[in-house]
């Protein structure tokens, strides 16, 4: 019954959480980074 | 460097560095030193913020160069936001630093020239934002903000990398003899390490970039408002005349 993930001391369900938070951050970030692009797409703003 | 901001690789790169920082910091095997144990893992943490501020407070000062070099409001935006994004590094690196502290030297703050130096250096760059914004005129603010961060800067690589040697400092490297000391030779801790210190500083360098992106679209969505109402105050300035001329000539 899932023994491997139980041995340890259970480091893995620490390294498991930190991931999922770190992911969901790393998604928010991501949808900041589309909505700038968008705007800058609306905006018209070039690349120098 | 606008262009890069918008390219994707860079940014994969950062969230698989920062993925395997986080399962090999945590997992891999790391060496068995006495009251340390297994806080040596901090290593791929706290160290990297301050690497990253390093890094990125030298992309600010370099862009302060620029603009006093030539005033282009884009500079000064660059400028702001890697000072941003490396202050908040050396926030995390502090705290983080405090916490480490606490288990491993016995209290969070114990006047370690190097904790005191990167305190000062926070101090003197926190100066820097309120020098901004107490600054109305923008190309003042900018070019005033511009000198000082050189000085800021010129301030920070004496109190991080200079002072804390030439007394004892708890921080390993220090006190005479650079370099890691301690965990130097082991390799284990330089494969994360060094992808970690990567990781963190391209991290704080995708926030810096999304800052100055929304700085850009401020500044533009300000020209075509400025446009707007020039453009409103000539057409209702321009149809003004007719009906007076009108009204003079049926009064006549």
């Amino acid at each position: 019954m899932a023994d491997t993930f139980r041995q340890d001391g259970k480091i893995y369900v620490v390294v498991g959480v930190i991931l999922l938070i770190f992911g969901g951050f790393i998604v928010y970030v991501i949808s900041i980074d589309k909505k700038v692009s968008r705007l800058e797409k609306e905006l018209d703003i070039r690349e120098e | 460097m606008d262009k890069l901001f918008k390219r994707r690789w860079w940014k994969i790169l950062t969230i698989v560095l920062l993925v395997y920082t986080i399962i090999a910091g945590l997992l891999a095997e790391v060496p068995r030193l006495a009251i340390l144990n297994e806080t040596i893992r901090v290593l791929h943490f706290h160290v990297p913020m301050w690497f990253g501020m390093i890094i990125l407070l030298t992309f600010s000062v370099v862009y302060a160069i620029r603009y006093l070099n030539k005033p282009k409001a884009v500079y000064d935006m660059y400028t702001v936001a890697f000072a941003h994004a490396g202050v908040v590094f050396g926030m995390l690196g502090i705290l983080s630093g405090a916490l480490w502290a606490n288990f491993t030297w016995g209290s969070p703050w114990s006047g370690d020239p190097k904790q005191n130096g990167a305190a000062i250096a926070l101090l003197i760059y926190f100066a820097y934002f309120i020098l901004r914004n107490s600054l109305e005129d923008e190309q003042q603010r900018a070019k005033i903000s511009a000198v000082y961060n050189i000085f800021a800067f010129a301030a920070l690589i004496p109190l991080l990398f200079i002072l804390p040697r030439l007394t004892d400092s708890l921080h390993p490297g220090n006190g005479g003899n650079p370099g890691f000391n301690a965990y130097d030779l082991d390799s284990n801790l330089r494969m994360v390490f060094y992808p970690a210190v990567v990781g963190w500083t391209l991290l704080g360098g995708w926030l810096a970039s999304l800052m100055i992106r929304t700085k850009i679209i401020k500044h533009k969505l300000y020209e075509l408002e400025e446009n707007d109402v020039r453009a409103n105050a000539f057409s209702a300035a321009q149809p003004e005349p007719r009906p007076l001329e009108r009204s003079a000539d049926t009064e006549r």
